[in-house]
């Protein structure tokens, strides 16, 4: 493995955990933008553990993801009060709240950032990264995931069977945000340093366009998309100055000819048919 | 049978994209990491001409060692991440013996510890935020401490007896940078000329309109103003204090040393005093380097074809390179690689005063650049030298 | 007892009477037809009946219990399921994931939402739903998407859903709409089925020759009112029901309406 392909291994793996972060509430319906916000909360708290306390730092990400977790269902609980644009909204207003928070705690540096000491090197953070993958994919073959496909396609009549829908959407918020947070700490410790300006809302945009773009129908959808959006623009990179015009003309296209994303439940029954036929010719 | 085939072209583009690049083996591999596009697009993207300039220079005495140089890039987009990804690439697939960069301080915060790690030598050419190097030993930075750049920009005006008993700060809170500049480095500054501080105004950096903060300002009378914001923040501050009317030099450091600035700001700022580490009509060399910059700018097609700073940075970075890698005999070899990139840092880390375009350089404890620092004043919409502070 | 009892129940919208001081009764194991013509108010007394909408005044009793404040997620508990004028299924998803959804009140606790049944063979609830499917003759169907699925056969699928929750009684809102001949004759014997299990069926439904066949009973609203009640004979020699059916038209039950 070369040292670059490295490098966007790593990129791709914390970009497929943030999808995933982004996917959970999508799928139900709601549109979190503020994903960036939640990173932030798990990727300061893991580096502040393991600085100030020197704990390990798999502890550290564990707090992390715990302490973003813990915001996502304190804020679930209000935010969610609120539906479509306006959640979007409220979510967005949660990201910059959180951001402009770090930016005045002197505690870990404020606007001039943290630096974090223990480092976690290629193998740990794609290994942590599978085993959220692995848990996603899990929770995916559970009814808790047919339960957020029927909230998300119609609240009314899954509520009219039994089902909860505040407290499942509660659950995956808050469990989304927990993944942010695990993608927030993995951040923190490979790349050594904090800044509030890395978790703006920029980048909660491209986590909600990876779930959009690669499809809200299944797990695939967001790692297709997390690699859409990692991979191309480091394939156009012989372009220049035109890769991300490139790139921005390819997103548009996709968005044009998929408007449900590159991956929907359809295609991927196809595809499993598609292997079921080829094994039994 | 169609889908097999996008897949395999896909599969194929990736792994031509992701390998590892062949190197000739006659050459000497220098990484550099710019950023070329993304936020810094407007001061950095001029940086490769001067990078390209030096090599050239040198490759066209025969290069270093009997070998040329060959400088190899990566366009970070301003991104820590892919200043990250740069420094691997640079290190493991193209074996480069040293890193020209990376640009910003939020690159550096990001790529320095993982040259530390990889144990290879990067040298920025912009970063100025305080305290980036101090627990490392392959990281340098071809630039100077804002509180000295500024500090010398008040020892001009004590010596030459310009008025500053009354200050002002204004400065940006929401860039790294900006902020350490007006609630660390400029309280300090002004303190230590017994300039009282009579207002102090903040603002984003991104803020569209800042008449408040210059009434605020206005009223406060201010003999000086010392400013911590990017350069397009300083042009609507100087506008908006001369359509308000009032007159009060303001002064900066290296954050706002954009050649074109006065030039921008007029016929407001007129007076405006900053600190900076390279100026153009110095002596034959920096004229002679300005001219062939202009030259190759212009054919570039680049907005700005005057050197700034970080042009003339860069210049020196790779140009001490060269030195360094002939000095430690370096051969680029695979076996002795992690050797010859210590040697390199060895060696760059001991000089002392060496004489470069910018002037002699030496490098302090912590491997920030120590060189002369120009004062520099807006007049009738272009710059001129007032002082010139050796480094003691 | 009665299974269902609907006391003095009232529903405004904002200043919109749309429930009237609408008073009946259902017994268990009975097969009930609510007619009116169009906004006469029949869908929302199937909201008040499952909570969509809260009362504005009266109450709901079923199988005993005042469930008037009950939480809508509570009532199938209970026993009430119902079916929608307009499908509302998960499009995308195929139709074994679809009668699942039914299976939800009986599914169980934390446990059971959190396991991965999906990669178990033969789960239980698979095998239950394929059953399920294979018994109402839609067995062909289980594996394709509902959006794919023609009209008629999406119906029974919605149908059948509510069927899987093993309701005590059955709200169905025009079950036989947009059905042809056959697929009418099919719902008819699907529905005499299920009621011939016990469960009691309650429906909405235009189509005056359908209701004749399949139901005992019939309340007739009109303008959110009870203005008739008794078998179809009866109702149909109301001189009130006449003249809400379009002053007096004698096409009440002389086939679709």
């Amino acid at each position: 493995m070369s040292g670059y392909g490295e490098a966007i291994l790593v990129m791709l793996a914390i970009n497929i955990v943030v999808a995933l972060a982004g996917y959970l509430p999508l799928a139900a319906g709601q549109l979190n933008l503020g994903i960036a916000g939640f990173m932030a909360v798990g990727g300061y708290t893991s580096a502040y553990l393991t600085s100030a306390y020197h704990l390990p730092m798999g502890v550290g990400m564990a707090a992390g993801a715990a302490a973003a977790g813990l915001l996502g269902l304190l804020v679930a609980v209000p935010v969610l009060r609120t539906s479509g644009i306006y959640l979007a909204l409220a979510t967005f207003a949660l990201g910059q709240v959180i951001q402009a928070a770090f930016l005045n705690i002197e505690a870990v540096g404020a606007a001039a950032g943290y630096p974090v000491k223990p480092y976690a090197g290629f193998t740990v953070v794609l290994s942590v990264a599978f085993g959220v993958l692995v848990a996603v994919l899990l929770l995916s073959r559970t009814r808790f995931a047919l339960l957020l496909t029927a909230t998300k396609n119609d609240p009314l009549v899954t509520e009219l069977f039994g089902v909860d829908v505040r407290a499942i959407r509660v659950a995956a918020f808050s469990l989304g945000a927990l993944i942010a947070g695990i993608g927030g700490a993995l951040y923190a410790h490979h790349y050594s340093y904090l800044e509030p300006q890395n978790f703006n809302i920029m980048l909660s945009v491209y986590i909600a366009l990876y779930v959009l773009l690669g499809g809200t129908q299944t797990v695939a959808g967001p790692i297709v998309g997390a690699a859409f959006f990692t991979l191309l623009p480091e394939l156009l990179r012989a372009g220049s100055h035109w890769r991300f015009v490139i790139f921005a003309v390819l997103i548009i296209l996709v968005m044009a000819v998929r408007p449900e994303g590159l991956i929907t439940g359809a295609l991927a029954r196809r595809l499993r048919f598609g292997k079921r036929r080829e094994a039994a010719s | 049978m169609k889908r097999l085939g996008t897949v395999s072209a896909i599969a194929l583009l990736g792994a031509l994209a992701f390998a590892p690049a062949v190197q000739a083996a006659s050459e000497l591999v220098i990484g550099y990491s710019m950023a070329k596009t993304g936020p810094y697009v407007s001061l950095a993207n001029s940086n490769e001409i001067a990078a390209d300039m030096a090599v050239d220079e040198i490759n066209a005495k025969g290069g270093v060692n009997g070998r040329k140089i060959k400088l190899t890039k990566f366009d970070t987009g301003g991104n820590p991440k892919d200043a990250s990804a740069a420094v691997r690439r640079f290190a493991v697939d193209d074996k480069a013996l040293a890193i020209v960069g990376p640009f910003s301080s939020s690159e550096c915060r990001v790529a320095f510890p993982d040259g530390e790690r990889m144990g290879i030598v990067q040298m920025s050419m912009a970063s100025s935020a305080p305290g980036l190097t101090a627990d490392m030993s392959y990281a340098f930075r071809n630039t100077v401490d804002e509180g000295k750049v500024i500090s010398d920009v008040m020892e001009t005006f004590a010596r030459k007896k310009i008025p500053s008993a009354r200050a002002a700060i204004a400065y940006g809170t929401d860039d790294a940078v900006s902020k350490a500049i007006g609630t660390g480095v400029l309280p300090k500054v002004f303190e230590q000329y017994k300039s009282q501080v009579v207002s102090t105004v903040d603002f984003s950096v991104k803020a569209f309109d800042l008449s408040p903060q210059a009434s605020q300002l206005v009223q406060a009378k201010p003999e000086v103003i010392g400013f911590g914001a990017p350069p397009e923040m300083a042009i609507k501050l100087a506008t908006e204090l001369q359509r308000q009317g009032l007159k009060a030099r303001m002064i900066a450091g290296t954050t706002v040393a954009d050649p074109d600035l006065p030039k921008r700001m007029a016929p407001a700022g007129e007076g405006f005093t900053i600190g900076t580490t390279f100026f153009r009509d110095l002596n034959p060399a920096t004229k002679a380097f300005s001219a062939e910059f202009e030259k190759r700018a212009k054919a570039a097609g680049l907005p700005r074809t005057e050197p700034s700073q970080m042009d003339a940075a860069t210049y020196d970075i790779v140009l001490m390179y060269a030195d360094a890698l002939a000095k430690t005999k370096a051969t680029g070899d695979d076996a002795n690689l992690a050797k010859e990139r210590t040697a390199i840092r060895d060696h760059l880390a001991k000089l002392k005063n060496h004489p470069m375009l910018e002037g002699p350089i030496s490098f302090g404890a912590n491997r920030d650049s120590i060189k002369p620092i120009y004062i520099l004043e807006a007049k009738q919409a272009a710059w001129t030298l007032i002082d010139t502070h050796e480094p003691k | 007892m009665s299974l269902l009892a609907l006391d003095d129940v009232g529903k405004n919208f904002g200043g919109l009477v749309v429930v009237k001081n609408l008073s009946f009764t259902v017994e268990a194991g009975q097969r009930v037809a609510l007619i009116g013509p169009n906004g006469a108010g029949k869908s929302t007394v199937f909201n008040l009946i499952t909570g969509v909408y809260p009362l504005t005044s009266g109450r709901v009793l079923f199988d005993g219990v005042d469930i008037t404040h009950l939480p809508m997620r509570r009532r199938i508990g209970l026993g009430v399921a119902r079916s929608f004028q307009n499908i509302r299924l998960m499009g995308h998803l195929s139709v074994v994931e679809n009668i699942m959804l039914g299976q939800q009140p009986k599914a169980g606790g934390l446990a059971a939402l959190l396991t991965p049944y999906r990669l178990m063979p033969r789960h239980r609830w698979i095998e239950e739903a394929r059953a399920a499917l294979d018994e109402a003759g839609l067995g062909a169907y289980a594996d394709l998407s509902v959006d794919s699925l023609p009209y008629g056969v999406r119906k029974r699928v919605d149908l059948l859903r509510a069927v899987v929750a093993n309701p005590k009684m059955l709200l169905l809102d025009e079950p036989a709409a947009g059905l042809n001949e056959r697929e009418t004759e099919d719902l008819h014997d699907a529905l005499m089925a299920i009621a011939a299990k016990g469960v009691t069926l309650v429906v909405v439904e235009h189509d005056m020759h359908f209701v004749d066949r399949l139901c005992e009973r019939v309340v007739v609203i009109n303008f959110g009112e009870k203005i008739a009640e008794g078998t179809m004979a009866e109702v149909r020699a109301s001189p009130l029901v006449r003249e809400a059916y379009l002053g007096g038209d004698a096409t009440v039950g002389a086939g679709h309406a």
